[in-house]
C-alpha cells in the first residue's frame, strides 16, 4: 500500500506564494477591500447606522440627501442610509449562504459521480444537465414562486440553480486528477480511489473552486436583488437591496432618485468587489491570461 | 449530408432533456406548499367547485398519472390557463415571443458587436490602458444590477435630459407598427421600407437593449480577447509571419476565425442571462414581452401562467443553444461528424 | 566553395529578460552559408539553435531581442531593415518550416488558401495564378493528390504529407534560403528519410540554399554538405560533413557522435556525456563545454577558446583541437 504522501504533487502553488501574489494584485485586493467594508457593515450595522432599519418617520418623507439623513428618505420617512448598511447583512447572507449549500452539495454529486463512476456518472451528469437547460434566473424565479417568497427560500432557490455548476467543476476535476500520470502509477501501486479524492484531488481542486465561488457569490446577489425587485424573495419593507429599489421605483418620475440609486450603488458595489476578486485570483492562478 | 444526420442526432438528444426540463417544471407545482387548487382556481371558489376541479386536474390520483397527463396536454400545445385572464397560457404567450425576441436579439447583437471589437482591441494591446478599461467595463457590466442601470439610465436619458423615448412599449401608437411578417418590428420595418415605424421602433428598443446587452459584455468581451491571445500566441501565427504574412490578415482572417468558435459557445450560454435579464428589463421599460406577462403573473399569483413562462422561456433556449450548437459544428473543421 | 556566401551571420547576439536577469542566448555567433549549401546546424535542445534561427528572420519577441550583429543577404544587413522591409524578405527570399507541421498549420484554414495568400502577398496575381501555382508546388514536393490536398485542413493530413505542404508553402515564392527548423522531429521514422531526401531533392532541381537545423546526426549524414555543432549558444566546430563524422576536432562532437546508437556495432553501453547543458544563467568560466569534456584542464577553466581555423573548411572552438586531429589519424 503506498503511503499517500510519498506520492503527494502539489499542482496548484504552495498557498504561500499564491497569498503573496495575492497581497501584490491590486485588483485582488480593491475586491477584497470592497467586501471588508461590506462584511463589517452587515457585522455592525446596529452601531453604523443612525437610525433603525423599520423605524419610519412620517414627518420626514421623501427627503433628499442631507447631513441628517446621508442618503435621503423614502416614502415612508425611512433612512436610506440605515437601510443600506442593514441591507448588507441580507444580501451577504444569501450570498455566502446559497454559495455554501450549492458548494457542499455540488461537490458531494460531483465527487460522487467521479468517484463511482458508470451508471451513477451518467445519472447524475444527466440530471445536472437538465438543471442547467434551464435559464437560472427563471428556475429560481419557478423554486421560489412555488414555494413562496421569504429568505430562507431564496437562498434554497439560488443554492439550488448553482448546484450543477459545482458538480461539473469537481467531477472534471476528478477525472482529470484520476487521468495525470502520478496518480495513474500510484493507483496501479495500490493506492485507493477515496484516498485519491482526499488526498490529490481535493487540495488541488481548492483554487478553481475558489474563484468560481467568488463568481458565484456575485451572481448570487444579483438573483436574490432581481428576485426581491419583482417581489419573490425578501418581503417588502425588510431592507433588502432589491426589495428597497422596487420601493422607489414609483418616485424616480418625480425625481426622487436616492431612494433607487444608493442601494442600486451597493449592490453594484459588493457585486463588483467579488469580481474583482475572482478576476484577480484567475490572473494569479493562470499566468497565461495576462 | 452528414451535418443533416448529426443534426438529427442532436435534437433526439434534446428529447430527454425537454422532458427532464417539464418534469422539473411539473415538479415545481408539487413543492407548493397547501392546496394546489386554490393556485389554479385562485381562492374564491366554493368546496364543491374545488372538488370539481380537483377531479379534473387529475389531482385525486397519483404522480406519475399526473405527470403523463400533463406532457399529453404540452404536446398539444396546451401551458395551462391563466387565472387572471381565463385564457389559454400558450397564445398568451405566444403573442408576446416576438417582443421579448426581438429584445434579447437585439441585446445579444448589441453585446456582440462591442463586446467583440474591444476583446479584440484588448487582446493587441495587451496590459495597455485600452486593455485595463476594457476589464473594467466590463466587470462594470456583469455588476450592475440590470434593473437598476435601466432604471437609472431611464431617468437620466429620457426623464432629465429627454433623450429617449418614454418607456411606454414598443412603438408609438400614433405611428402604428409596421406589417406583420416576422413580427419583429425592426426587421419587418425595413422589409417593407417604413422608416417612420423602423425609427420609432428603434428608438423603442435601444434603451433596453442597450441595458440587457450591457450587462452580458463582459464574458464576450474576455472570451474574445482570451481567444485572440491564445490564437496569436498559437504556432501557426509564428509560421505565418515567418512566411511574410500581412499583419492585418493574421489578425483578422487567420487569428479572429479561431478566436470566434470558443467566443460562439460564450455567446450560447450568454443567452441564458438574456432571458432571465429580459424578466426585468421589461418589467422597468414596459416592453409588452413574455417577461412583463410573467411579472404581472407573479404580482397576481397567477402560478399556471408563471409555470408556463417557465418552460415556454426555457425551450426557447434549448433551441437556441441546440442552433447555435450546430452553427459551431458548421464552422469548425476539426470536429468529427 | 569559391563563390560570394549567400548568407552570412557576424556576431549575432540575441538575449532574454527572465526573472534572473538578462540572459544572452547568442553572445557573438557567426556563420556563412554559400549558395546552393546545405549546411546542418546541430546541437541539442537548449543550445540555441531555434533562437538562431529566428534571429536571422527576426521572428524573436519579447522577452528576447536581437541586441547586436549582422546578417547578411547577399550583402544586404537584414538588422538593419525596417520591419517593413522585412516582410518582404520573410516567405519571398527566406523562408521556414517548422517542427509538428500540423500544429504550424492554421487548423480552420485549408492548406491551399494559405499558399494562395502567401503567394499573392508577396508576388501579386489572380486567384486563378495563384491556384494553379498551389497546384504546381504541391505536386512539386511529391505529394500524390495535389487537389485533394489544397482543399484540406491541416488536421486531415498526416504528419509526412503535412510537412510536405508546408514545404511547399514556404517555397510558394521560390525563396533563395530556406531554414528548416527540426523539420523531421515529429514524424516517423520512415517518414524521416523522405522529407530529407525532398529537401535534397529541392537543392538539386531549384539551386536551394537549405539551413537544416536537427539534433538527429542520422539525418545530418544523409544530407548536408557542412556542419555548424552548436553548444550553450555558440559555435563549437564548422566542417565539412564527411569531416565531422570521419575527424571530428571538438570533444563535445565526439561525445554527440560517439552517443548515437549503432546498430552495426554491438557496445555494452551508449555512451554518453557526462552531465548537463549549463545554465545560461551561470557560465562555466573560460570554455563553456570543460565540465564535460574529457580533455578539459586548467587553461580551459581559465580562458574561453577562439573559434579557429584548422584546416581550410574546418574550424573548432577548443585549445586541443590539433591533438583530437592527430588521435584521429
Amino acid at each position: 500500500m503506498v503511503d499517500a504522501t510519498l506520492v503527494r504533487v502539489r499542482e496548484d502553488r504552495p498557498f504561500r506564494v499564491a497569498w503573496r501574489r495575492i497581497r501584490q494584485n491590486r485588483v485582488t485586493l480593491s475586491g477584497f477591500a470592497i467586501i471588508a467594508v461590506m462584511v463589517v457593515c452587515a457585522l455592525f450595522a446596529p452601531w453604523i447606522a443612525p437610525y433603525p432599519p423599520l423605524q419610519g418617520n412620517a414627518s420626514e418623507t421623501l427627503q433628499p440627501p442631507s447631513l441628517s439623513h446621508l442618503f435621503g428618505t423614502d416614502s415612508i420617512g425611512f433612512d436610506i442610509f440605515s437601510r443600506t448598511v442593514y441591507g448588507a447583512r441580507y444580501d451577504l447572507v444569501i450570498a455566502f449562504g446559497a454559495v455554501a449549500i450549492a458548494l457542499v452539495v455540488g461537490c458531494a454529486f460531483g465527487a460522487i459521480a467521479g468517484f463511482v463512476g458508470r451508471v451513477v456518472d451518467e445519472v447524475v451528469m444527466r440530471v445536472m444537465d437538465m438543471l442547467s437547460a434551464f435559464p437560472s434566473f427563471i428556475l429560481a424565479l419557478g423554486v421560489v414562486a412555488a414555494l413562496g417568497p421569504s429568505l430562507p427560500n431564496l437562498i434554497f432557490a439560488i443554492a439550488f440553480v448553482n448546484v450543477p455548476v459545482y458538480a461539473r467543476l469537481l467531477r472534471s476535476r476528478m477525472l482529470t486528477v484520476r487521468e495525470a500520470q502520478y496518480v495513474r502509477a500510484a493507483i496501479a501501486l495500490g493506492l485507493s480511489r477515496r484516498r485519491v479524492l482526499f488526498v490529490h484531488v481535493l487540495p488541488n481542486s481548492w483554487a478553481p473552486i475558489f474563484v468560481q465561488s467568488t463568481l458565484q457569490a456575485g451572481y448570487a446577489i444579483l438573483e436574490a436583488a432581481g428576485l426581491s425587485f419583482i417581489g419573490l424573495g425578501v418581503r417588502v419593507p425588510k431592507p433588502e437591496w432589491g426589495v428597497m429599489i422596487n420601493m422607489g421605483l414609483q418616485y424616480i418620475v418625480s425625481g426622487q432618485w436616492w431612494i433607487t440609486f444608493f442601494p442600486g450603488t451597493a449592490i453594484a458595489l459588493t457585486v463588483m468587489g467579488f469580481n474583482l476578486i475572482g478576476d484577480g485570483l484567475q490572473d494569479v492562478l493562470d499566468p497565461r491570461r495576462r | 449530408m452528414k451535418l443533416g444526420f448529426y443534426a438529427t442526432r442532436r435534437i433526439l438528444l434534446l428529447v430527454p432533456v425537454l422532458l427532464g426540463v417539464t418534469f422539473i417544471t411539473f415538479a415545481l407545482t408539487r413543492i407548493i406548499p397547501g392546496d394546489p387548487i386554490s393556485l389554479i382556481a385562485g381562492p374564491y371558489v366554493s368546496v364543491a367547485r374545488k372538488a370539481e376541479l380537483r377531479h379534473a386536474y387529475f389531482l385525486d390520483r397519483p404522480f406519475y398519472v399526473q405527470y403523463v397527463h400533463y406532457v399529453a396536454g404540452l404536446l398539444h400545445g396546451n401551458l395551462g390557463t391563466s387565472i387572471v385572464s381565463g385564457q389559454s397560457v400558450a397564445s398568451e404567450l405566444s403573442r408576446r415571443f416576438s417582443a421579448t425576441f426581438e429584445l434579447t436579439t437585439t441585446a445579444l447583437l448589441f453585446s456582440v458587436l462591442v463586446g467583440v471589437p474591444l476583446g479584440i482591441l484588448a487582446a493587441l494591446k495587451r496590459n495597455s490602458w485600452v486593455d485595463g478599461v476594457s476589464r473594467v467595463v466590463g466587470i462594470a457590466g456583469i455588476s450592475i444590477p440590470v434593473f437598476w442601470s435601466g432604471l437609472m439610465l431611464s431617468l437620466l436619458l429620457f426623464y432629465k435630459w429627454h433623450l429617449a423615448s418614454p418607456p411606454l412599449g414598443r412603438i408609438d401608437p400614433q405611428i402604428g407598427p409596421p406589417q406583420h411578417i416576422t413580427g419583429l418590428y425592426l426587421v419587418d420595418s425595413l422589409l417593407t421600407g417604413n422608416w417612420a415605424a423602423f425609427r420609432s421602433a428603434f428608438s423603442a428598443i435601444w434603451l433596453p437593449a442597450f441595458v440587457l446587452g450591457f450587462s452580458v459584455m463582459a464574458p464576450i468581451m474576455r472570451i474574445a480577447r482570451q481567444g485572440m491571445i491564445e490564437a496569436l500566441d498559437a504556432p501557426p501565427t509564428v509560421a505565418l509571419r515567418a512566411l511574410g504574412a500581412k499583419p492585418s490578415s493574421i489578425v483578422l482572417r487567420h487569428a479572429l476565425k479561431n478566436a470566434m468558435l470558443p467566443v460562439l459557445t460564450m455567446i450560447a450560454i450568454v443567452y441564458g442571462y438574456l432571458l432571465g435579464g429580459s424578466v426585468l428589463v421589461e418589467t422597468i421599460f414596459s416592453w409588452p414581452g413574455m417577461g412583463l406577462y410573467v411579472y404581472n403573473a407573479i404580482g397576481s399569483s397567477d402560478f399556471p401562467a408563471v409555470q408556463g413562462f417557465i418552460l415556454y422561456a426555457t425551450t426557447m433556449y434549448v433551441i437556441v443553444f441546440l442552433l447555435l450548437d450546430l452553427l459551431y459544428l458548421a464552422l469548425d473543421p476539426r470536429v468529427k461528424y | 566553395m569559391t563563390a560570394e556566401p549567400l548568407l552570412e551571420v557576424h556576431g549575432l547576439a540575441t538575449s532574454f529578460a527572465t526573472p534572473r536577469g538578462p540572459v544572452k542566448v547568442l553572445d557573438g555567433l557567426d556563420l556563412e552559408i554559400g549558395r546552393g549549401e546545405i549546411l546542418g546546424l546541430v546541437g541539442e535542445s537548449g543550445s540555441g539553435k531555434s533562437v538562431t534561427a529566428y534571429s536571422i528572420l527576426r521572428l524573436v519577441r519579447p522577452p528576447g531581442r536581437v541586441v547586436g550583429g549582422q546578417v547578411l543577404l547577399e550583402g544586404r544587413d537584414l538588422l538593419a531593415l525596417s520591419e517593413r522591409q522585412m516582410r518582404d524578405v520573410r516567405g519571398k527570399e527566406i523562408s521556414m518550416i517548422f517542427q509538428d507541421p500540423r500544429g504550424f498549420l492554421d487548423p480552420v484554414a485549408r492548406v491551399g488558401s494559405v499558399l494562395e495568400e502567401i503567394y499573392r502577398t508577396h508576388e501579386g496575381g489572380s486567384r486563378t495564378e495563384a491556384k494553379a501555382r498551389a497546384l504546381e508546388l504541391l505536386r512539386a514536393v511529391g505529394l500524390p493528390a495535389p487537389e485533394r490536398v489544397r482543399r484540406a485542413y491541416p488536421h486531415e493530413l498526416s504528419g509526412g504529407m503535412a510537412q510536405r505542404a508546408m514545404i511547399a508553402l514556404a517555397l510558394a515564392c521560390s525563396p533563395k534560403l530556406l531554414i528548416a527548423d527540426e523539420p523531421t522531429t515529429a514524424l516517423d521514422v520512415t517518414i524521416q528519410i523522405q522529407i530529407v531526401r525532398l529537401l535534397a531533392s529541392l537543392r538539386e532541381r531549384l539551386g536551394l540554399t537549405i539551413l537544416l537545423i536537427t539534433h538527429n546526426l542520422s539525418v545530418v549524414a544523409e544530407v548536408c554538405d557542412r556542419v555548424a555543432v552548436m553548444y550553450a549558444g555558440e559555435i563549437v566546430e564548422v566542417a565539412p560533413a564527411h569531416e565531422v563524422f570521419g575527424r571530428p576536432l571538438h570533444p563535445y562532437t565526439v561525445g554527440l557522435l560517439g552517443a548515437r546508437p549503432r546498430i552495426s556495432v554491438v557496445e555494452e553501453r551508449l555512451s554518453d556525456i557526462g552531465g548537463r547543458v549549463p545554465d545560461l544563467h551561470e557560465l562555466p568560466s573560460g570554455c563553456r563545454f570543460h565540465p564535460r569534456c574529457f580533455l578539459g584542464d586548467d587553461r580551459c577553466r581559465a580562458e574561453h577558446p577562439a573559434l579557429r581555423r584548422l584546416a581550410p573548411a574546418h574550424q573548432s572552438r577548443c585549445h586541443y583541437a590539433e591533438q583530437l586531429g592527430e588521435d584521429a589519424a
